[in-house]
């Protein structure tokens, strides 16, 4: 039976979701580095099986994109590269992804084992984003306070359709209602 | 089934803001209202709703099937003449459908009639899958209701298995409805709870406005980021879709409609008359005909003259929300709604049900299909005899 399902569909970064705090790296060697200072609330063996996870995400859902310019339009310039896992046996990809630029872990309360992780890549608009696009951090480096939700595991792309970007040559074309005389709503 | 009066919980209107749920109280008057709430037993749920809901959910597909083949339906129907081959193609295909809800009137003993079916567009999703049943746990849990109680309400979990049957996991899906959460928060808060179920079954769901859809050289839709919409739930009628200035692209823009294109059969109101045609007394639909077909005094409406002639209500064959709805009682116009925006449309006669009382409110009953099965139950109830956009949703829950 269903729960209170909640009123964040479409915007992950509703006030409902629980701020966590994280920690931001731009490599696995940088979180070694500082999981050996003090007070640090990770170790280097976390640092390694969170790379590891986030690897994995990346491989299976970063955003895929059916065009170089639509991925670097979202991400940069020079920020994607060829999906190596559609790359046909004679060569050339039809899709492509941004760079993994970096990592998001925190320390999920009343979980044990390794932390959560999540990939980041590069925004368009400047700093760093998840998968989904709703969760930004400003540089690839230090504590940040981030939205549960930018830990959920994301579905899968791989070997799915890429998004591609439309040049389009009309818009407005619904929405006249033209059945009713009147009122904002259509349903009912 | 008897109305109960129920304490109110007392933070509910903090849970119900906290949870996007702004729209419990509208034009100053209750929506969402727990002061009260309808007992049913098992055997009411299940005998009454549940297998007379899925039992019409099917008729309802013979009906589409028989419209489909019938140029004559199509006109009575008002389905423009260009679109025809489309909507008969995407029942043949059996493309997917995803949900509706019958408006039922039921008083706890004899059969639950059927008003309509709002097969395309239905609303008031969100209280009824999820905000009701959040109701039920608290109540329990606070000992207002006993521990053995229930609520027919299987809403959300359907949808997520729904939306896993009709999609590849992994698929982005587009949620489309005029405006936003700013200016239209009850359409969008039903687009939300779908969005949701579609997470849930592994899809990627995005938000457009309906207005923002654009067109490209290729004839395909794309959203307001003009990202390409390969599958569009649209919270916007199918009637009006066909009436749009892109329509004629519609057939050719390779783009998967949630609900698909045979549901413009399906809630239309010229179904009733179909319906009636097809299974002529049956326990749970009220007598139908096109409204030539009454003014013309077919054999099948003198057949039914003794129902109509104790009263009959006139409605167009598109409306929602109880638009341009007449009730003529004994030769008279004795109801008529106030809002008549739908009332240049072809017309529909049905016989007249008079609705139960109950504490001076008459309830209707929402029964929610999913695919093709009836999987839960919202209440909603008006002090008139046409029930408006002003009516109060009430939970329900099952006692035995």
């Amino acid at each position: 039976m269903g729960g209170l399902a909640g009123f964040a569909a479409f915007s992950l970064v509703a006030c409902s979701d629980e701020k966590t705090a994280a920690q931001v790296f731009s490599s696995n060697a940088e979180c070694q580095s500082q999981a050996r200072e003090m007070n640090s609330w990770w170790s280097p063996e976390d640092c390694t099986a969170a790379f590891a996870k986030a690897e994995a995400s990346h491989r299976e859902g970063a955003p895929r994109y059916d065009d170089k310019a639509v991925c670097e339009d979202q991400h940069g310039g020079e920020m994607c590269e060829a999906d190596a896992a559609a790359v046909p046996a004679g060569g050339g990809s039809g899709i492509f992804m941004p760079l993994l630029a970096g990592y998001l872990i925190a320390n999920m309360m009343g979980k044990s084992g390794a932390p959560a992780s999540s990939p980041l890549y590069p925004a368009a608009t400047g700093g760093y984003k998840t998968a989904d696009g709703k969760t930004a951090v400003p540089v690839l480096k230090g504590a940040t306070s981030v939205g549960s939700s930018a830990f959920r595991p994301t579905p899968p792309t791989i070997g799915k359709a890429p998004m591609t970007k439309a040049s389009i040559a009309e818009r407005g074309g619904f929405g006249a209602s033209r059945t009713t005389s009147g009122g904002a709503r259509a349903g009912g | 089934m008897d109305k109960v009066s129920l304490p109110e919980r007392a933070d509910w209107k903090k849970t119900a803001e906290a949870n996007g749920f702004q729209f419990h109280t509208m034009h100053g008057e209750p929506y969402w209202d727990e002061s009260s709430a309808y007992a049913l037993s098992l055997e009411q749920i299940e005998n009454d709703i549940e297998y007379p809901a899925g039992e019409l959910h099917e008729m309802c597909r013979e009906a589409v099937a028989r419209v489909c083949v019938s140029e004559q339906l199509m006109d009575l129907l008002a389905i423009p003449e260009m679109h025809r081959d489309m909507i008969a193609g995407s029942f043949h295909d059996d493309d997917p459908e995803l949900y509706g809800r019958f408006d039922l009137i039921y008083d706890g003993k004899g059969p639950a009639k059927m008003i309509e079916y709002n097969a395309d567009t239905p609303t008031s999703l969100y209280e009824s899958a999820s905000f009701q049943w959040q109701w039920l746990e608290d109540q329990i849990q606070a000992g207002i209701l006993p521990e053995a109680s229930d609520q027919f309400n299987s809403i959300h979990e359907a949808l997520v298995r729904r939306f896993g049957e009709i999609l590849p996991k992994g698929e982005n899906i587009h949620f489309a409805a005029l405006g936003d959460a700013d200016n239209n928060i009850e359409d969008y808060s039903t687009t939300e709870c779908l969005g949701w179920a579609a997470r849930e079954a592994g899809c990627i769901p995005h938000y457009t406005d309906l207005v923002r859809i654009g067109l490209t050289p290729e004839g395909q839709f794309a959203d307001s980021e003009d990202k390409v919409i390969g599958t569009l739930f649209k919270l916007y009628p199918w009637e009006d879709l066909l009436r749009d200035d892109f329509a004629a692209h519609i057939a050719g823009s390779q783009c998967r409609f949630i609900e698909p294109a045979w549901k413009a059969i399906m809630s239309n109101k010229g179904l009733l008359p179909v319906l009636w045609e097809m299974f002529e007394g049956h326990p749970n639909l009220l007598a139908s005909f096109f409204k030539s077909d009454f003014d013309a005094l077919t054999p099948a409406v003198q057949r039914s003259m003794a129902e109509l002639s104790r009263g009959y209500v006139t409605k167009p064959v598109f409306s929602r929300e109880g638009s341009s709805i007449t009730i003529t009682e004994n030769g008279n116009a004795t109801e008529i709604a106030q809002d008549q925006s739908y009332d240049e449309n072809p017309m529909i006669v049905q016989a007249y049900r008079e609705m139960p009382v109950f504490d001076g409110f008459r309830p209707v009953l929402g029964a929610w299909i999913v695919g093709r099965s009836c999987v839960g139950l919202g209440i909603r109830e008006d002090r008139s005899r046409i029930t408006q956009d002003l009516s109060r949703f009430k939970p329900h829950f099952i006692r035995d």
